[in-house]
């Protein structure tokens, strides 16, 4: 058990539920992976058309928390208007807030980031904001309320890993009260280990398992990784040194000769 | 007539209309959805006092798989 917000959950594994293969693998994959919190989206889709709510409905039988974003959103505004349009339909004031500054690689916008958590804070929300992991914009973000952060490991859906582990590091030494949850580029199991051995709180991922070629399977192996990777942490990583260092004891080497 | 857009969709709707009234003609699936006119949230409460305006940008927002 952890604190995330005002939850308890179990496991330190987020999902997504996007990408896969069917919806049934989607559910399958969720389950196996034990995560608690589940993050979903809000799109149009006119009367008559169908499917969302078909979505809606096999997500609900999983019996989740839910944490719904503000995907493509590019504007503060569009943010705020589908922070508050969620709230309603999920029953929820968690958001996880996206407010993308940059196309090509889905780079958040610091500063329309920044403005649109001071709203929704205002306006009761707990955010959960996706961020780069700037120090900067990370401490303002906090100033600002946020109890939680979700630096990103690396762009949405690259599969590079932690590619900034100084900076991720850096965040957890000087917010040491903060939750802290890598949110985005964990594309193995062992990027996921390595952000909780960083003692990170969690990791948030959809792609990884979702494109998985047996996206169940991978989500089982995320749900151990995870647990390895905190279990090392709260077991104290030994500190790498540059020095070899013979772990067979010296005392009674054969053939030695002083 | 006033025509509006939902969902970046044209629509015709007579004058004056509220938008519960015309979320009674286009039916929208149960209470799985929520509103925005103009990109302002309008909550659920407040769609029989909402006038619908000539020119009105609806956007009606379901549940849809997300990262």
């Amino acid at each position: 058990m952890w604190q995330l917000a005002d939850q308890t959950p179990e496991s330190r594994l987020l999902i997504g539920s996007a990408l896969y293969p069917s919806p049934s693998i989607m559910q399958d994959a969720i389950r196996a992976s034990g995560a608690g919190v589940v993050t979903l989206s809000l799109r149009r889709q006119n009367p008559g058309a169908g499917g969302g709510n078909d979505f809606w409905a096999l997500l609900r039988e999983l019996d989740l928390h839910l944490l719904p974003n503000t995907a493509g959103c590019h504007s503060v505004r569009e943010a705020v208007t589908t922070a508050q349009m969620a709230r309603e339909l999920f029953d929820t004031r968690w958001i996880k807030l996206e407010v993308i500054g940059d196309e090509y690689n889905l780079q958040p916008d610091p500063f329309g980031l920044l403005e649109a958590t001071r709203e929704l804070i205002s306006q009761g929300f707990e955010v959960f904001p996706y961020c780069t992991d700037d120090l900067v914009l990370c401490e303002k973000l906090v100033d600002a309320g946020c109890r939680i952060l979700m630096p990103w490991g690396a762009p949405i859906g690259t599969g590079k890993g932690l590619i900034n582990p100084y900076a991720l590091n850096t965040l957890r030494q000087r917010l040491p009260d903060i939750t802290l949850i890598v949110d985005a580029g964990i594309g193995a199991p062992s990027h996921a280990a390595q952000a909780l051995e960083m003692g990170y709180d969690g990791v948030l991922l959809n792609t990884a398992v979702a494109q998985a070629s047996d996206p169940v399977t991978m989500a089982r192996a995320f749900k151990h990784a995870v647990s390895a990777g905190r279990l090392a942490y709260e077991a104290g990583v030994m500190p790498a040194r540059d020095m070899a260092q013979p772990s067979t004891p010296v005392l009674g080497t054969p053939f030695w000769k002083p | 007539m006033i025509t509006v857009w939902l969902n970046n969709e044209q629509k015709q709707l007579q004058d004056p209309i509220c938008l519960a009234e015309a979320l009674a003609q286009w039916q929208p699936p149960g209470e799985g959805f929520a509103i925005a006119i103009n990109e302002v949230f309008v909550s659920r409460s407040n769609y029989a006092v909402t006038p619908l305006r000539d020119g009105d940008h609806i956007e009606l927002l379901v549940p849809m798989q997300g990262g």
